[in-house]
């Protein structure tokens, strides 16, 4: 019976979030279309020596990954604190944590999908070979929720704030820092033909401990009550 | 059974108020009144637990709301200027979700759940635009959108912020006469409003929230 009701909640909790993130899309194309422009135009602006960037493309890659990403933060959870929908599940505690993890899941579903789409493209104009695009794929899947939901509790902290944008930067930057440097030594590794399993089983330790633990903690950073003053 | 103790508020170095100490019993009816920016607004977040008082404290039952107070969520309606719903979705969708977020809906099929929620709109007169997404939707049909969640739901303690904005004469009417149901169902009600007086046949408490810092009642 709890068990029904449980996945009940699950299913039209997800529904109603991927309707919502798609019909106002929109306002988080920019901060994509930006990256991708940024990859493209790198080994226009360098050079296109393919000994030289296949050195830096793994680096390139995720630096882009992790500034796009960080661009997207500040859309995430800004429709639900303005429309007061927030508001009232604060008041429901026992959904609040349900709910800020459908919400982190639909938003990292949206932009991995989004990266998901175009890394093909983007790691032919850096020439990261075809033999690395699979751990190219790993990285993406297994990197980008840490990132998104770590993200979270920056954005849950400067909720209440009219320009929480610097401020996230500045909170979050530090945590990002081991998973960009896992993420891009795994790449850099497959790149010139080493196994790259080490890195990607430390993303992988990063992604279970944030997206379990962060749902949580937003949760109590919520309830606190800070985003009120 | 809504019990306040004492409690006080400052913001950027002003006092709010000061020892607001009320209680409130089943089926009884309060009026905060007040000018714009006295607090009206912030003391209805301290009571729904949103905001954290400097001092004092509000119990429900007898048990701080602070606490993990299940009793107190379950029963609480909270509407204020917000749409408390996301703007991208239809009005059935949004429903829909207040409910099963609620617990209302557990074995029933989906098909009667919105049937019921049908039958509200049309109550209030929202039947026509209950396909269109919520931003496409007037501020007083939004408002109106905001009473069917006291239809939908039985809750025991409704704190309505300036609940009669944007409403027209009809539906000030109609929330007038959902105020008195919820009384003489048991619940009790909060609200804030600049109207003085209503053709209400309860008896209203009221608090007035001065600008001179005092809480007369």
């Amino acid at each position: 019976m709890l068990k029904r009701n449980f996945f009940l909640k699950l299913v039209v909790n997800l529904n109603c979030e991927l309707f919502a993130i798609f019909r106002c899309y929109q306002e988080l194309l920019y901060p994509l279309l930006f990256s991708i422009l940024a990859i493209v135009l790198f080994p226009l602006s360098i050079s296109i020596d393919p000994v030289l960037l296949k050195k830096i493309a793994a680096g390139i890659f995720w630096i882009i990954v992790l500034f796009l990403i960080l661009l997207m933060l500040d859309q995430l959870f800004r429709n639900d604190w303005k429309e007061g929908d927030l508001e009232q599940l604060i008041l429901l505690p026992k959904e609040l944590t349900m709910a800020l993890f459908i919400k982190l899941l639909v938003f990292w579903l949206f932009i991995s999908l989004s990266l998901i789409v175009v890394t093909p493209i983007l790691s032919l104009s850096l020439f990261i070979p075809v033999s690395a695009l699979k751990t190219l794929y790993l990285s993406i899947l297994l990197g980008t929720p840490s990132l998104v939901f770590l993200g979270g509790i920056a954005r849950a902290l400067t909720l209440g704030l009219r320009n929480s944008g610097l401020l996230i930067v500045l909170i979050i930057l530090p945590f990002y820092i081991p998973v960009l440097i896992f993420a891009s030594s795994a790449v850099s590794l497959a790149s010139v033909g080493l196994p790259a399993n080490g890195p990607l089983a430390w993303l992988s330790v990063l992604m279970v401990l944030s997206v379990s633990l962060s749902p949580l903690l937003i949760n109590r950073i919520l309830r606190l009550g800070i985003a009120f003053v | 059974m809504l019990t306040v103790d004492q409690l006080s508020y400052s913001r950027n170095n002003r006092v709010l108020f000061k020892q607001v100490t009320f209680q409130l019993l089943p089926s009884q009816v309060l009026h905060i009144i007040g000018d714009n920016g006295s607090g009206k607004t912030t003391l209805l977040q301290i009571l729904t637990g949103l905001r954290i008082p400097l001092t004092g404290k509000v119990m429900w039952k007898g048990i701080p709301i602070d606490k993990k107070n299940s009793n107190f969520t379950e029963n609480l309606l909270y509407i204020n200027h917000h749409l408390g719903m996301k703007a991208s979705l239809t009005p059935i969708e949004n429903l829909y979700l207040f409910l099963v977020r609620r617990n209302v809906v557990h074995t029933q099929p989906k098909k009667e759940v919105i049937n019921g929620i049908y039958q509200i709109l049309e109550q209030l007169n929202l039947k026509d635009c209950s396909e269109n997404i919520l931003a496409r939707l007037s501020m007083g049909q939004q408002r109106r959108l905001s009473l069917a969640k006291l239809l939908l739901i039985q809750a025991d303690c409704w704190i309505l912020d300036e609940p009669f904005t944007s409403l027209d004469n009809v539906g000030i009417a109609f929330m007038l006469s959902l105020m008195e149901k919820q009384s003489i169902r048991g619940g009790s009600i909060v609200f804030t409003s600049h109207l003085a007086n209503f053709s209400l046949s309860l008896e209203i408490k009221k608090i007035f929230l001065g600008s001179n810092n005092h809480v007369k009642t």
